[in-house]
């Protein structure tokens, strides 16, 4: 799959798990990797742009086993952007449908 | 691959990045790992799902702000502080035994050309008539090759010996280079 295309669908992934609620590293590595066929640590560099650009922000929770862990928090902007990425993802899987049903006509 | 060896190559490729950028990154795969392993998971394994540690460098750096970037001028300064420290140890040390090393091989070089200069004078000895009294022009013909033989093996020795002072040289040489520009960008 073309890398770009496949990072920003892996971010309206990271979005939409951070739209249910604040999770660490770990916790959006797997349930992304579960899901879909990529590894692990391609997540970490999505995280850090995701922040960069202002869509999540990130705060420390102390955890029952070990150091206080870093969670990832959905911010305003990052509401708004998943929505947007949503609509173009919808957009595309129509019109991909929509080719492939008008070729088998 | 064990955790070691993925934490140091991850470092490693993301050595354009500064060093807060890159103490940040580490952190996260070093909970990462602190979490896979409070599941059960063996540190190889955690380390195995991750990927691979080289293209999550190049994700980071293709991604990279300006601002994360290893600021130029604190590592040329590091450059040239390094490059003075070389420059002192040549001057003290180096310099004196490669100019000594240099000046011996010249003089080496100077016996084939002499053993050379010789053989060509037994040659046209009739001409100069100097040795025409001493000895017969045959065997003056017949030194005149031996000596030719060994400025022929002299050579080749001596060839041999120069090619590996330059190459010594040219490895020094490297070696400053790699060592100044280690500096700046490291």
């Amino acid at each position: 799959m073309n890398i770009q295309f496949k990072k920003g669908v892996l971010e309206l992934c990271v979005l939409s798990l951070l739209g249910h609620g604040d999770r660490y590293g770990y916790e959006l590595a797997s349930s992304l990797s579960e899901t879909i066929d990529i590894s692990d640590g391609t997540i970490y560099p999505i995280l850090r742009r995701l922040k960069g650009d202002g869509f999540v922000t990130t705060y420390l929770r102390e955890s029952n086993e070990g150091p206080p862990r870093k969670y990832y928090k959905l911010t305003d902007n990052g509401d708004k952007e998943r929505d947007s990425l949503h609509g173009q993802w919808k957009t595309f899987v129509t019109s991909v449908e929509n080719l492939v049903e008008s070729e088998a006509v | 691959m064990n955790k070691q060896i993925f934490m140091t190559q991850l470092k490693r490729h993301l050595m354009p990045l500064n060093l807060s950028t890159r103490q940040e990154i580490l952190a996260d795969f070093e909970e990462h790992f602190k979490d896979g392993e409070s599941l059960g998971k063996t540190a190889e394994q955690v380390a195995e799902e991750l990927g691979d540690p080289k293209q999550l460098a190049q994700q980071y750096l293709t991604t990279a702000e300006k601002g994360e970037k290893t600021s130029i001028p604190e590592n040329v300064g590091r450059g040239i502080f390094v490059g003075l420290g070389l420059l002192l140890l040549d001057a003290m040390i180096v310099i004196p035994i490669v100019a000594s090393l240099f000046a011996v091989l010249i003089s080496l070089w100077a016996i084939p050309l002499s053993l050379f200069v010789s053989a060509l004078a037994l040659f046209i000895s009739p001409l100069l008539a100097i040795f025409s009294f001493a000895l017969p022009y045959y065997l003056a013909i017949m030194t005149a090759i031996a000596l030719l033989g060994l400025t022929v093996a002299m050579s080749i020795g001596l060839a041999y010996l120069s090619k590996y002072f330059i190459r010594f040289i040219v490895g020094f040489a490297k070696m400053h280079y790699n060592i100044i520009v280690g500096g700046i960008k490291g």
